[in-house]
């Protein structure tokens, strides 16, 4: 398991991609707004 | 453990670091002429500890012979300082080393450990009678990944990215 990074320009679209990838709840670190972009940090 | 706290200027180079990385390392060999029989160096990645002796007349055998421990690198039948760095990185990729080795034709050897680990930062060891024209850098730059379990927040403030984790 690595830690990965995404950012996204709307909460909805991060939420899409957690979905749609399936990455669980206890694989998520964090989800963090910061210029203008939200970013989400998990391990896969 | 202790808390840690970093900071970085990207996500990305945050990520980099909690992944950690691979030690590396490189050794400029020489050409036959410039080496004697016993010349030698020491490469260890963090666990495994192996001296690799030049055999340049054919028949040099260390005190104690050689063993996995002791290995030979003979280039009694090569002249050429790219056949020297073939030889070189052949006999290192058969040791139970955990690095992998490449060679070039300029005599280079370049080193990298098989696994992202502290502990493959072990200084290179050279022979002191060695020709100064071979020379060695690292093992260098190993890092263990960040376990899940230790990292603890991170957040971005003043435009740089903030990590803390136990370490």
């Amino acid at each position: 398991m690595t830690l990965h990074e995404a950012s996204f320009s709307s909460p909805r679209e991060l939420v899409k991609f957690v979905n749609d990838s399936i990455i669980a709840q206890e694989d998520i670190v964090t989800i963090r707004p910061w210029n203008g972009q939200w970013y989400i940090f998990y391990y896969a | 453990m202790a808390l840690v706290e970093l900071d970085f200027e990207t996500p990305r180079a945050l990520t980099d670091f909690v992944n950690g990385d691979y030690a590396v390392g490189e050794l400029q060999v020489v050409a036959q002429s410039q080496l004697v029989d016993g010349n030698y160096f020491i490469l260890s990645d963090g666990t495994t500890v192996v001296t690799f002796y030049y055999d340049v007349s054919g028949e040099f055998e260390p005190e104690g012979g050689y063993d996995a421990e002791n290995m030979r690198i003979d280039v009694s039948g090569v002249t050429d300082i790219d056949e020297v760095a073939t030889a070189t990185k052949d006999v290192i990729n058969d040791s139970n080393l955990d690095i992998t080795a490449d060679s070039d034709s300029d005599g280079l050897v370049t080193l990298v450990d098989d696994d992202k680990i502290s502990d493959g930062n072990v200084d290179i060891v050279l022979d002191e009678t060695l020709d100064p024209e071979f020379t060695a850098l690292g093992m260098t730059g190993g890092r263990t990944p960040i376990a899940q379990i230790d990292v603890v927040d991170i957040f971005p403030k003043d435009c740089r990215w903030y990590l803390f984790y136990e370490g």
